[in-house]
């Protein structure tokens, strides 16, 4: 029994390193940096919404904490430019007021269901298109990033 | 083939709407064309950087695993990275053939077939991936030769992407499309110059239409409106044809329009060529005419009117045709602006057709004669309204005596008088004329009315005078209320009924001759006598004397002129006197004016004698004092002098 201890340990230390190694969020703005996993994203509050895509023939469902929630959180003083970085390093900038302005999640689930790196997860920044007619355009198509890394506000 | 047939077969309905359809059928081409390209060019714009992009991407991602998998051969790999490399990759082939966004990439050639084939060679390293850096460096090295190919095929899917044959296709059939939209385009700009020359010539056709008349095809009002400028040794002559409202209602517009063709052509040919003719208005026409030496303007307007008036056959019908000419004389020196001696030879044209004349020249004495006929209304109905004004009327009398003792006064006519500060005197005519001509006849022949009863009442009243008053009566007073008019404004203010002479004129009786004879019946019954006027002046036959019921003839001082000299003309004389008094009337002679003349009337005896020989026309003083002159003697009440005056 003294051994079983160690065996929680090992376990606990041999086994996330295979499974905590899905891939993270990381937000920063030069000074300071913000590393946040599914779980934290989880933990704000969720927004779910149906939506079509380009991506997908129909609606499809989507849940996670909206980008604003989280910008807000990290907090944002006088940054004025955000920059969106997918797993491949695709990345695309923008005004970070405008990209504000759309109502984005930042998606941990669709249809429910965690996203793996194969179904363009964990991460992925999801528009309301459904809802906001108007965003159904390749202008804003280009920030509906899959895969998303990280965020780098300047 | 005429100009006519060629412009109406230019401006057919046929060529019209052929030119239409041509026009509408470069459109839609055009739009055709438009919307094809636009397609061609979206579609493939799209496709191609659609397709570059997924596969860029696939590029790099490809690069990133194979990055990895090096470092894991060299064992010096992160087992989490490879996987997410791995991953990463996976999701890029899922996405590229499952994604409806990148269909276009997908469906371009045989891109989907050799996706499908390079992924499921990427999902056969899966097991051996995920084992990975665990399993050793020698174990990845066979991973590395299946990637390796798997590698090779995706460079080459990348490279038959972009440089392959079908994007030059694709980018050879945008430019094929360039070219032909610009050689539409081309076509479109011919056509629409083409088009647009047709619509120039048409409009230039309609408006030179519209300025020509479409029965004579002379310049008509329109062309008139368009003159600026008319060379001042140019007259200019408006003339009109009488009366036309009539043709037009008796014959149509068919004989309406033939007449304007034969007056048209006759006018025409009276015109030098650069003389101009111009149909004003339907009847009217204006002329431009250049002004020989050997010809004054007097004798071409007597010319033109000569030449228009004609006897015009239409059918079985013959039709007097005749026209009214205005004239303005061309001018020396200053010449005022067209349209003012336009309206000059207009107002030329009216005072003609008012004086009943065939031409008018506007001239210094017309202007002045215009001028006058202003002043001279102005001042009448002032006058008449009682105002203060430069016009006055007045009465003046002239006895009429008898044949056998010239000291006998059996009465006298009375004269009106018109004096204008401004003009002068106006002849008593000119004022009835005018008078009649601007509707105040009603209001001259009350005025004289009540004029003479208020200056000759006392006469009658107090004196006993029971001569005759001879009243002219103008045109408008012979109508139905001159009954009433005599009653309330001469016999009721005092003047005996059986005094009272009204003279009319044949030519004024002749116009309702059933209407006159009526009204002299009513005003008989009254006691009323009537005078026939200027007897033998007139225009009308001797029937209408013979059926006038008139009590006296007063004849025309040109029966009397020259009676001294010729026996002819006293026999004449003597045998109209001899036809009225079988006819029961009473004869006046009038302009009689020298003893010689009295003395041959005397003779034939038996008649009224007015003339300057007997008495000038006086004032009503005069007229009194020769009537209480102790050597005149006067039909008098109690003696009943009646006898001598009519009846």
């Amino acid at each position: 029994m003294r051994r079983l201890p160690l065996i929680f340990l090992l376990m606990i230390f041999v086994f996330p390193a295979h499974v905590l190694a899905a891939p993270k969020l990381t937000i920063t703005n030069g000074a300071s940096t913000l590393v946040l996993d599914r779980n934290e994203l989880e933990s704000f509050p969720q927004t779910t919404f149906s939506t079509i895509s380009p991506y997908f023939d129909g609606e499809v469902q989507f849940s996670g904490p909206t980008l604003a929630r989280v910008l807000e959180t990290f907090g944002v003083s006088g940054q004025s430019q955000i920059t969106l970085t997918a797993l491949n390093n695709y990345n695309v900038s923008g005004s970070l007021e405008d990209l504000l302005s759309l109502d984005a999640i930042i998606a941990t689930r669709r249809e429910s269901k965690t996203m793996s790196v194969r179904d363009r997860g964990p991460f992925w920044v999801i528009l309301p298109l459904s809802e906001r007619p108007e965003l159904d355009n390749e202008d804003f198509h280009r920030y509906m990033v899959w895969q998303l890394s990280g965020i780098e506000l300047e | 083939m005429t100009k006519g047939a060629l412009l109406s077969g230019l401006f057919s309905r046929t060529t019209v709407v052929f030119l239409f359809l041509i026009v509408l059928l470069l459109l839609g081409g055009s739009f055709y064309t438009y919307i094809q390209d636009r397609k061609l060019q979206s579609v493939s714009l799209g496709t191609l950087r659609m397709a570059s992009w997924n596969l860029a991407q696939l590029g790099t991602e490809a690069g990133d695993f194979d990055r990895e998998l090096s470092l894991a051969a060299k064992g010096v790999g992160d087992q989490d990275e490879l996987t997410l490399r791995y991953d990463v990759l996976w999701s890029r082939y899922d996405y590229l053939l499952n994604g409806s966004e990148s269909r276009a990439t997908r469906d371009h050639q045989d891109n989907e077939l050799r996706l499908k084939a390079l992924f499921s060679q990427l999902r056969a390293l899966e097991e051996p991936v995920l084992a990975g850096v665990g399993s050793g460096p020698e174990d990845i090295v066979p991973v590395m030769e299946a990637w390796n190919r798997q590698k090779a095929g995706i460079q080459q899917l990348v490279i038959d992407n972009f440089v392959g044959d079908e994007a030059s296709r694709l980018v050879t059939a945008v430019e094929e499309s360039r070219n032909r939209l610009a050689n539409l385009r081309v076509l479109t700009l011919v056509a629409l110059v083409a088009v647009f020359s047709y619509l120039a010539f048409a409009i230039a056709f309609v408006r030179r239409q519209s300025r020509v008349d479409p029965v004579t095809g002379l310049p008509n009002s329109q062309y008139l409106h368009g003159v600026r400028r008319v060379s001042p040794e140019k007259a200019i002559i408006t003339c009109e044809i009488r009366g036309f409202q009539l043709v037009l209602s008796d014959f149509g517009t068919e004989g309406g329009d033939d007449l304007l063709r034969v007056f048209a052509r006759k006018l025409r040919k009276q015109l030098g060529a650069d003389d101009e003719l111009i149909q004003a208005s339907q009847s009217g026409f204006v002329m431009f005419m250049s002004v020989s030496l050997t010809e004054d303007i007097e004798t071409i307007a007597k010319r033109l009117v000569g030449a228009t008036t004609f006897d015009w056959r239409i059918k079985d019908s013959v039709l007097h045709v005749s026209a009214v000419m205005g004239v303005d004389p061309q001018c020396q020196g200053n010449s005022p602006d067209w349209s003012i001696r336009y309206q000059r030879a207009h107002r030329a044209l009216t005072q003609a057709r008012l004086e009943g004349h065939n031409y008018c020249i506007n001239q210094e004495d017309l202007r002045r004669r215009i001028e006058e006929d202003r002043l001279v209304h102005t001042g009448l109905i002032r006058f008449f309204n009682n105002e203060p004004g430069t016009l006055h009327l007045s009465l003046v009398y002239q006895p009429i005596v008898s044949s056998e003792n010239i000291n006998l006064v059996t009465g006298a006519e009375v004269l009106l008088r018109c004096r204008d500060e401004r003009v002068g005197f106006v002849p008593p005519n000119r004022v009835v004329d005018l008078c009649e001509r601007y509707g105040l006849g009603v209001e001259l022949g009350r005025w004289l009315f009540r004029q003479i009863a208020r200056e000759t009442q006392s006469l009658y009243q107090n004196l006993g005078f029971s001569g005759n008053l001879s009243i002219n009566l103008n045109p408008s007073m012979l109508d139905d209320h001159l009954v009433q008019d005599v009653q309330s404004l001469l016999i009721d203010a005092g003047i005996p009924a059986n005094a009272l002479c009204m003279e009319i004129t044949e030519d004024n009786a002749a116009l309702e001759f059933q209407r006159i004879n009526q009204l002299i019946g009513s005003l008989h019954s009254m006691g009323v006598t009537f005078a026939l006027d200027d007897f033998g002046t007139g225009h009308s036959s001797l029937e209408y004397v013979r059926e006038l019921k008139v009590d006296r003839l007063k004849i025309d001082r040109c029966f009397v002129n020259g009676i001294e000299e010729s026996e002819d003309k006293a026999r004449f004389l003597a045998s109209v006197i001899a036809m009225a008094d079988q006819a029961y009337m009473k004869s006046v002679i009038e302009g009689v004016e020298n003893q010689a003349q009295w003395q041959l009337i005397e003779g034939i005896g038996g008649v009224l004698i007015q003339g300057y020989y007997a008495h000038k026309p006086m004032p009503l003083n005069d007229y009194l004092a020769l009537l209480l002159d102790s050597g005149t003697c006067y039909p008098f009440v109690e003696t009943r002098y009646l006898a001598t005056t009519g009846y």
